[in-house]
């Protein structure tokens, strides 16, 4: 019950999502695409991740993309769960908005400005030691693309993580095989992505990142035993629309009436 | 400085139970009594110093007040990304101490000299520059840094620095204070080279000569109130920094010149130019290659004044 219900979550949110892009014409909606399954099942499954995430004037559970660049995905979510009105929204990628094209701390439910990869896993780090600090047990969600495991400061961080024993962080890594510009394989060595992880200490998981019964399970393991895990997820770029599926050309491409309403089409809405 | 810095943070953490050290591998046994005292709020980040700077910003974000503590030039350059966006853009407290700047590692080459770093990080919005002239007057400023609750890049000497004040000044942040009053000449610096100009005032009004000090040990928020005075009542400047020509004091005071049309000074500029600097040995070499210690300031001066 719970899968099919996130699943009809999950084409609402691709459907919202590529609407938004459509209509202001911005980019990433590849990138938006492969992370949306990973984000319903976290902020939806009621497992970790309940009310009031990153709520800052007490900051207790938290949640962080730092794929930055996957904003849109993340603000139709945080519109769903109530951290933004729908007339918020609607001005994303507006004057005089803060929904900006990464998100900005400034919005309600979003923790850190992010944008520039490799820096969400330290901040993760940072809250999550605080949380050690003061003996309080919170959970710490990061969703990252494989992309950014290109920056060093990714790899800093994963070290200094297992280094000082810190606990309950939970980081998917939405493994969509392309970034930017190019194939991540064609540019750096990034695999075996799940040994790498395991070499710096990481508890690792490697599942299909649309599939919602492995990425709850994961969840439930991980609240069970809140190590530092790291869950290779293997998506695909676009996931969702056929003619979109595993093309680079939507990392910056939005899509144009015609492809808007073939799209919204496969995920079954109209208009 | 970097002695007086580690006692009096020793000391301030015991009733701010909310300051966390990072340090990135640096510091052998000189935080000793602080790890002992709060083990709980201290962490050797090792030589990951983009890791250790974002860290800090979670950490700020949590409400603490976390301080990131390594060699000045690996504390900015290595960071100046992590300082932008996660420590100023947010706009959290998060100290940023940068040890042994300007040429204090002279004699271990290039690679250690923090001679950029208030060029560098000037331009970074919310981010205030806090330089001591010597150790009295890093303890009274270390107390304004915490109690200000801004991002803060705080630079410093390593150790074995001479001493200006006689006892521990009252400081603001953002308010320069006048070390020798004087009048016709005023120099304007910053950091521990003041030192050098100090005694070059001694041997100076031996031969009556008599210029102002001013500690300008916050370079931003500028002190452009003092500032505006010291352009009416003097007709010699002098800025005086252990840093590049570009960026430094003498940019942050040039600017604010042209911005209000002053046109009355004469102005010499002593700093370390715009090179790298090599085969000094130790630093008081160094200052003498770059025509910056004492007896050179006091020369420089001589021919200044009689323009
Ligand atoms: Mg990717």
């Amino acid at each position: 019950m719970q899968i099919n219900r996130l699943k009809k979550i999950s084409d609402k949110v691709r459907y919202e999502t590529i609407k938004l892009i459509h209509k202001t014409k911005t980019a990433h909606l590849g990138s938006c695409l492969s992370c949306i399954d990973i984000l319903v099942a976290n902020y939806f499954s009621n497992i970790i991740l309940r009310s009031n995430v990153n709520f800052k004037s007490k900051l207790k559970d938290t949640f962080v993309l730092s794929k930055g660049h996957a904003a849109p995905a993340l603000y139709v979510v945080l519109q769903m769960k109530g951290y933004i009105s729908k007339k918020m929204l609607n001005t994303y990628s507006k004057p005089n908005s803060y929904l900006e094209e990464h998100p900005n701390i400034k919005i309600n439910g979003v923790l850190v400005s992010s944008g520039s990869l490799g820096h969400g896993l330290s901040y993760v780090a940072g809250v999550a030691l605080g949380d050690q600090i003061n003996k309080k047990n919170n959970y710490h969600v990061l969703v990252m693309s494989d992309g950014e495991c290109n920056e060093g400061s990714t790899w800093e961080a994963a070290m200094f993580i297992t280094g000082k024993k810190i606990n309950n962080i939970l980081a998917f890594i939405d493994c969509n095989k392309w970034q930017a510009t190019e194939k991540t394989s064609d540019i750096m060595n990034l695999d075996p992505m799940k040994q790498k992880w395991q070499a710096f200490g990481w508890k690792t998981y490697e599942i299909d990142g649309h599939n919602f019964s492995s990425l709850i399970n994961v969840i439930k393991k991980f609240k069970k035993n809140p190590k530092p895990t790291a869950v290779i997820c293997r998506t695909i770029k676009g996931k969702g629309v056929s003619f979109m599926e595993n093309d680079n050309l939507w990392h910056y491409r939005s899509p144009d009436k015609k492809e808007y309403l073939k799209a919204i089409k496969e995920i079954g809405f109209k208009k | 400085m970097r002695n007086a810095f580690v006692e009096e943070i020793t000391k301030i953490s015991k009733k701010n139970k909310k300051i966390v050290i990072l340090v990135g591998d640096i510091g052998y046994k000189l935080y000793d009594d602080f790890k002992i005292a709060y083990p709980k709020r201290f962490y050797n980040c090792g030589v990951a110093e983009a890791n250790m700077t974002t860290v800090a910003a979670g950490l700020a974000l949590k409400g603490f007040k976390p301080i990131t503590y390594t060699i000045a030039t690996f504390n900015v350059y290595k960071t100046v990304e992590q300082i932008k966006v996660d420590v100023a853009y947010p706009n959290l407290p998060v100290i940023i101490v940068g040890v042994g700047a300007g040429l204090s590692y002279s004699g271990l080459g290039s690679t250690h000299h923090a001679t950029e770093d208030i060029g560098v990080l000037r331009s970074i919005p919310n981010l205030n520059i806090v330089v001591p002239a010597d150790p009295s007057e890093l303890r009274s400023l270390l107390k304004e840094i915490i109690k200000s609750k801004k991002p803060t890049y705080l630079r410093i000497g390593k150790r074995g620095e001479k001493y200006i004040y006689k006892n521990i000044p009252n400081t603001k942040i953002g308010k320069a204070n006048y070390l020798v009053r004087g009048k016709k000449i005023c120099i304007i610096g910053c950091g521990n080279i003041l030192v050098n100009a100090f005694y070059a005032i001694k041997k100076l009004n031996k031969k009556n000569i008599f210029p102002s000090l001013v500690s300008m040990h916050t370079i931003k928020p500028l002190d452009t109130k003092l500032l505006k005075k010291i352009f009416k009542s003097y007709t010699h400047i002098v800025v005086l920094e252990e840093h590049s020509e570009i960026g430094g004091l003498a940019g942050a005071v040039s600017e604010f010149y042209t911005d209000n049309n002053y046109k009355n000074n004469n102005f010499l500029k002593m700093n370390i130019g715009n090179k790298f600097v090599l085969k000094t040995g130790h630093q008081n070499h160094a200052f003498q290659k770059l025509n910056l210690n004492e007896k050179q300031i006091m020369n420089r001066i001589e021919r200044f004044i009689k323009k």
